[in-house]
């Protein structure tokens, strides 16, 4: 409100642990608006507590949208084009933070990893009596719907003419060399080996050994259905070509001061909501400035500490801030060359950096470390230099990172109930130079659970009267630990050549790979019925309806 | 009403309306607030905590169910000599994201453990099937309790490094 009044450097925003995120902390909703009014009438301060079945009641939604996909290929199965029809139910008002001149994610790499350059794209949204809709739920700007358009059309395609699924993709995508691929929609892949991924996980799951044991099954009359999905991401929101939001530049910051101590704060545009950013970018710092990741304090989240920053969510904490990160040490590491020039009374071009120290080209004995020479930039600084030791980066990236990922799902159908139980997921996912592991590989088993979740459960239920059915966890099934399966996750490390450290970002790349790698393996489980496409979430229910409306529950199984 | 409880080992008094909830006795009178509520409907766990040793979700009893019992919040958890074993297991396993879910999760491991100390994977998932997380996908968290349970049992401690594959 005083933003809109240019009151804004008035207004304190602090934000401590919140919670996960996902994208539907990204609107602003009325609840905010009117505490603040409130708060404003009455001179007292006013908290809003939103209860579980208000906020599945009347909280942002996503994913509602309508697709039909068409995709065009040689008898071989040469992809030649693709066209996509889209109406959006965004509720009753538009929810998602779009950036003001970038177009709905479907226009991004909704033509997937293949290589053809032709198609044709066309979104129409409506407005609904819905709550507010269109959120990206953990992907950027929508490219989960797009990515699920692609992957299943791309199957059904290998259904029609009797091609294995993985081997028309091996035949159909964009190659290593191709990098950097300019689309058929205009954007730049910026690197990618989707051939490496794909043959890295048809290799941990056995999947000649899984086709071969589907072929028994299939003798036998049993359900039992493999699918693959090789899609591509688009992360790091964004270059200030492409992006802005009311004209400010979608870049994102870092700050860090180093004390005379040698241990440093750094601070941030960007907000963690469980993705560990307080590990990741110390462990950026500690790598371009060789102080130990442990004296590196990172905090976010409170305006009148922070450098001007547009938060994080899109997955694009890595490719801005983490950059930004980067950046801001190295002009540190520039400013320590120079004060150690200056001490050991050599040319700076006589220094050689290796982490944590300079030291004199042929007498490694005459060195600085980076601690001596923060010290020094306190207390014994060349004349004319600026005293303190501290710096800060926007970044505003030169392009988008491109993410992308390999993943096959085993699925187990009962011929009886239909009940579908997912035996194995393999996802391999490449997301550049990796930082941590750990924190890596826990954003991926995370996503995934939420990519297995509109694949197989979530749905928000209307009756004809715009009721909600299913407004609380009862009956809104949050995958739990016994839906989820266990996932095996890995990965292939194509850097990004533009990104600093060469990373990208990886958040919600399991969310986006996910669902049409699971649809997959259920309609090639089905395929003795003949079925080569379901609308997710597929449930046992609606594989039964399907069956029943289509005539086909007494087909013979064995084929 | 006045009750009396024993909150993490301490005597406790209150005194409460007769339809305030446990969780608000919990996070409002005793400023525990690590105890979290996660929905109105008793389906997400997070507040979970132990009455008597037992299991149960404090968003669903009301305080005065409780007048004279033993109640266990994440806040008894470390003691003197450090962190819990199930406490250690999370930590050292990265089964904790925004750690929302993450008290009652635990509470819920602790009660698993005390009755199953050396649960199987079907086990552990579904015994913690009552306690909903949205950033981790399990995984770890099963990680997590196995390595406490291997902690209790005294047993060699599982590697923690992640695995790929
Ligand atoms: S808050 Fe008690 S179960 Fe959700
Ligand atoms: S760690 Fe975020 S809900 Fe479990």
């Amino acid at each position: 409100m005083a933003g809109h009044a240019g009151q804004k450097h008035k207004i304190r925003v602090v934000s401590p642990d919140i919670g996960g995120g996902f994208g539907g902390k990204v609107p602003i909703y009325p609840g905010y608006v009117i505490a603040i009014a409130v708060s404003f009438l009455t001179g007292v301060p006013i908290k809003w507590v939103e209860d579980r079945s208000e906020n599945l009641q009347a909280d942002s939604f996503a994913r509602d949208y309508h697709i039909k996909a068409e995709i065009a290929a040689t008898k071989e199965g040469k992809i030649q084009a693709t066209r996509f029809k889209v109406l959006a139910d965004h509720g009753y008002t538009d929810a998602s933070a779009n950036p003001s001149k970038f177009p709905t994610g479907l226009f991004s790499i909704g033509t997937g990893s293949y290589d053809y350059d032709t198609a044709y794209m066309e979104a129409d949204a409506v407005y609904t009596n819905k709550p507010p809709g269109g959120v990206a739920y953990r992907c950027s700007f929508r490219v989960t719907e797009a990515v699920h358009a692609i992957e299943t059309v791309v199957d059904t395609l290998a259904l029609k003419i009797g091609k294995d699924p993985a081997q028309l993709r091996f035949e159909n995508f964009i190659k290593k060399d191709q990098f950097p691929w300019k689309s058929p929609t205009g954007w730049e892949y910026d690197s990618g080996d989707y051939k490496a991924g794909l043959e890295k996980a048809m290799k941990a799951i056995d999947y000649d050994g899984l086709r071969e044991e589907q072929v028994e099954k299939r003798k036998k009359g049993e359900l039992m259905g493999i699918g693959i999905s090789t899609f591509t991401e688009i992360v790091g929101a964004g270059p200030s070509k492409d992006f802005d939001i009311l004209g400010i530049k979608m870049f994102d910051s870092a700050e860090i001061r180093v004390h005379p101590t040698g241990k440093a704060i750094a601070r941030f545009g960007t907000k963690s909501q469980g993705q560990g950013h307080e590990t990741t970018y110390a462990q950026i710092i500690a790598e371009e400035l060789g102080i130990p990741a442990e004296n590196i304090q990172v905090e976010e989240g409170d305006t009148d500490t922070a450098p001007y920053g547009l938060g994080t969510y899109a997955s694009r904490s890595t490719p801005t801030a983490g950059a930004a990160a980067a950046m801001a040490a190295r002009k540190l590491r520039d400013k320590a060359k120079k004060i150690a020039a200056y001490l050991l009374e050599v040319s700076e071009d006589d220094l050689e950096w290796e982490p944590g120290k300079f030291s004199v080209k042929g007498a490694p004995e005459k060195s600085k470390t980076i601690q001596e020479l923060v010290f020094a930039a306190y207390t014994n600084h060349p004349q004319g230099m600026e005293a303190g030791f501290e710096a800060t980066h926007y970044y505003d990236p030169p392009n988008l990172t491109f993410p992308n990922g390999a993943y096959i799902c085993v699925v187990d159908i009962d011929s009886d109930t239909f009940e579908i139980n997912v035996r194995r997921f393999v996802a391999i996912d490449d997301c550049g130079n990796i930082i941590n592991p750990m924190i890596v590989q826990g954003q991926v088993h995370g996503g995934l659970t939420q990519g297995i979740a509109p694949a197989m459960y979530e749905e928000l239920l209307y009756d004809d009267d715009g009721n909600i059915l299913n407004g609380t966890l009862m009956d809104y099934l949050v995958p739990t630990a016994v839906e989820s399966p266990s996932w095996e996750t890995g990965h292939t490390i194509t850097p990004s050549p533009h990104h600093p450290i060469g990373a990208k970002g990886v958040g919600e790349s399991p969310t986006v790979g996910a669902p049409p790698a699971i649809a997959n393996a259920i309609c090639d489980a089905l395929k003795p019925y003949g079925i080569t496409h379901m609308n997710i979430p597929i449930t046992p229910f609606k594989i039964f309806k399907t069956l029943q409306e289509k005539g086909l529950l007494d087909t013979d199984l064995k084929i | 009403m006045e009750i009396k409880i024993k909150l993490n080992g301490t005597e406790m008094t209150a005194d409460v309306e007769p339809r305030t909830l446990l969780v608000h006795l919990i996070r409002e009178k005793f400023s525990s607030t690590g105890t979290h509520i996660g929905c109105d409907t008793s389906s997400c766990g997070a507040c979970t905590i132990l009455i008597d040793g037992k299991s149960a979700k404090s968003c669903t009893i009301l305080a005065v169910q409780v007048n004279g019992k033993e109640i266990s919040t994440v806040e008894g958890l470390l003691t003197a000599e450090g962190l819990h074993p199930i406490q250690e297991g999370f930590k050292e396993n990265h089964a904790l994201h925004c750690g929302f879910c993450t008290p009652g999760m635990m509470m819920r491991a602790v009660e698993l453990l005390e009755k199953n100390p050396n649960p199987s994977e079907d086990e552990i998932r579904w015994g913690i099937s009552g306690n909903l997380c949205r950033c981790t996908g399990y995984n770890n968290i099963v990680s997590a309790i196995k390595y406490a349970s291997a902690k209790i049992r005294g047993a060699e401690l599982p590697s923690t490094e992640p695995k790929f594959v």
